[in-house]
């Protein structure tokens, strides 16, 4: 017989929330450091005993990245290099959820044999490792003339990043009954009609949530970023942060504000967006 | 004919599952497709609808081919089982959907919507949204769907099957009336034979992807044209009692019973088809029976009993006693034959 005492819940109560702080303190930490080292000075930094909190707070790196000047060239690398990754992780994100989502429609809705077939085909494509494929796709880029251009890497990153938003869309769009296209069909809708005004509008959470994941991905990827591109004016920021660390290896400060920078996107999109990452609009459509 | 089905087929991966169906229906007319679930109607109402393609015959509407055209051009609209709602638009907007993509004018639209929403008793939910309503609401959203576009057929798959019972005999009812006030034409399927014999002006049996038999509710009862559509149609199903009859001696002998009947036809191995509501129950009545068990039903009971080795069902105003003895008679005009093998319905005469 298991009488629960009240020390006993209390003590559940201790450990399970002992248990929450601490892995909430291992994920945060990390951040946590990365922004006390963007925001402290290089004494501070390089102090031995090492200071948890610095004494002057400076916010003087973020202010010469946002500044543009070509003459700073620590800056002005991560200046540019942000807005070569909002480009690419932009257009990519468009790209993919585009051809994904009405290649996803077409995998929930259409009959035939092939179809599954098809669709792990695709996975499999996702599932490839980089590394294997990427000397021929180096050549085939060099070929065409894209190394060192954005457009290199839009569209590396759309070939693995399309099949990743089917493979989400397509658990989405399931979730909605055929019958709604049906029903607006007979209304007087051609199915391309009755996709864009009925199935769209109730995948919005769906196309929300999987547009933050295809733009993280985009925005994160690091490998084909590398060999790719070399210039200022292709290179990403995941590269970026990386080439600091072995050019200006003093300039801890710099490397942190970078990293800051490079978090924030992912973090700002969650944050307002996470309403749609909930979904829910479909309640009462069909029977309830 | 308003609607004809000439020799329509359906195969899913070389099953048919719909198999040469030829139907007519005409204009005012409310036709029931009945049947048991896989038997096909459904699939034939969406290939009136044009959600299904044929794998074979035509499809007329009011003197138009519309076989091949796309569900938007056929001018029909559908109730689906689901109601299927757009979830996104309030009531208002999903009434009037049909109406905008058709471009009218929007005091046209206000108009209409507003006429078939006061109908259907909608006028104070048009700004709510479909997960606001309750099941009955929904289901006359739907419906007010269909009938603001005024199409020339309305096509209803079930509309009443996810509603509870006592809700489904009140939309019953008037869905049957707004049929009749608006002399609309409805195919309507379903698979409860009471809202197929309440409600259609005929009905269309369906079984295997046949269609077995259409007739007006009443000649469907009175003359069923096979075993199927016995037991299908009417509730509790009809008595199918196997036996020999002689013709000579004017005997059907059953398993441990047998009945003297002044018919004429050939002697041979049938079916004896009895409705439980027309068997006579009577103490001084021919056969004898025993009671196996009773359900009580308010104004009538189910009595099962046993008649020899055969079991069957005898509708009667009194609660039988489980063991007891009863005695029953069958009439003339209340048997149907039917053959042994086949199950198809036997013509007999009357008298000798």
């Amino acid at each position: 017989m298991a009488v629960r005492t009240k020390a006993e819940k209390i003590l559940k109560k201790v450990v399970l929330w002992s248990g929450f702080l601490l892995v909430t303190l291992i994920i945060l930490a990390p951040f946590a450091w990365l922004f006390i080292s963007s925001v402290a000075s290089q004494a501070d930094l390089l102090a031995k005993p090492l200071k948890f909190w610095p004494e002057h707070v400076d916010f003087s790196r973020y202010a010469r990245i946002f500044s543009g000047d070509a003459g700073d060239e620590t800056a002005y690398t991560f200046y540019r290099a942000m807005f070569n990754s909002a480009r690419i992780a932009l257009t990519v994100t468009v790209i993919s959820l585009t051809a994904g989502s009405l290649a996803a429609y077409a995998f929930t809705r259409m009959q035939g044999n092939f179809k599954d077939k098809l669709l792990y085909l695709l996975i499999y494509t996702y599932m490839l490792p980089p590394i294997a494929i990427i000397i021929p796709m180096f050549l085939i880029m060099s070929k065409l003339g894209l190394l060192d251009t954005i457009y290199s890497l839009i569209i590396v990153y759309s070939s693995f990043i399309t099949p990743f938003v089917v493979w989400l869309m397509r658990g989405f769009l399931a979730t909605l009954p055929v019958e709604l296209e049906e029903a607006a069909m007979v209304d007087g809708l051609t199915r391309m009609q009755a996709f864009f005004r009925v199935i769209l509008p109730l995948a919005v959470p769906g196309l929300v949530a999987t547009g933050i994941f295809a733009f993280l991905m985009a925005w994160d990827e690091f490998m084909y970023a590398l060999i790719f591109t070399s210039s200022i004016d292709a290179k990403t920021i995941s590269v970026a942060i990386a080439e600091f660390s072995g050019k200006n290896a003093v300039d801890y400060g710099m490397i942190a504000a970078g990293g800051v920078l490079a978090a924030l996107p992912p973090v700002i999109l969650a944050l307002v967006f996470q309403k749609y990452i909930i979904s829910g609009l479909t309640s009462g459509s069909v029977k309830g | 004919m308003y609607l004809t089905l000439k020799k329509v087929k359906k195969s899913f991966k070389n099953k048919e599952v719909v198999k040469n169906i030829d139907l007519e229906v005409a204009r005012g007319e409310f036709l029931v497709l009945v049947g048991p679930s896989g038997c096909g109607k459904t699939t034939t109402l969406r290939m009136i609808a044009g959600l299904e393609e044929v794998s074979g015959g035509r499809i007329y509407l009011d003197g138009r081919d519309i076989t091949d055209l796309p569900p938007k051009d056929r001018d029909v609209a559908m109730v689906f089982q689901s109601y299927a709602l757009y979830p996104h638009k309030n009531v208002f907007e999903n009434i009037a959907f049909g109406l905008r993509i058709r471009k009218l004018p929007e005091a046209q639209i206000r108009e209409k919507v507003e006429k078939v929403a006061a109908m259907l008793g909608l006028r104070d939910l048009l700004e709510r949204k479909p997960k606001e309503l309750s099941g009955g609401q929904r289901q006359r959203v739907a419906l007010g769907r269909a009938i603001v576009r005024e199409p020339k057929l309305f096509l209803m798959d079930e509309p009443l099957s996810n509603l509870d019972a006592k809700l489904r005999v009140q939309m019953r009812a008037e869905i049957k009336k707004l049929q009749q006030d608006l002399g609309i034409t409805v195919v309507y399927v379903t698979h409860d034979q009471v809202e197929a014999m309440t409600m259609g002006d005929r009905i269309a049996v369906f079984h295997e992807g046949e269609l077995r038999q259409v007739g007006t509710p009443a000649e469907i009862y009175q003359k069923p044209v096979d075993t199927f559509v016995a037991t299908f149609i009417g509730s509790p199903g009809m008595n199918l009692l196997s036996g020999v009859w002689n013709n000579d001696r004017k005997v059907f002998r059953g398993e441990g019973w047998e009945v003297f009947l002044n018919l004429n036809f050939p002697s041979g191995e049938y079916t004896l088809g009895i409705r439980p509501d027309q068997i006579k129950v009577g103490a001084d009545l021919p056969l004898q029976g025993i009671i196996v068990f009773s359900e009580y039903l308010g104004a009538e009971n189910y009595n099962h009993i046993m008649l020899g080795q055969q079991r069957l069902t005898v509708v009667a105003p009194e609660q039988g006693i489980t063991g007891q003895e009863i005695r029953i008679a069958f009439a003339e005009k209340a048997v149907h034959f039917f053959t042994k093998d086949s199950g198809k319905r036997v013509e007999v005469a009357y008298g000798s």
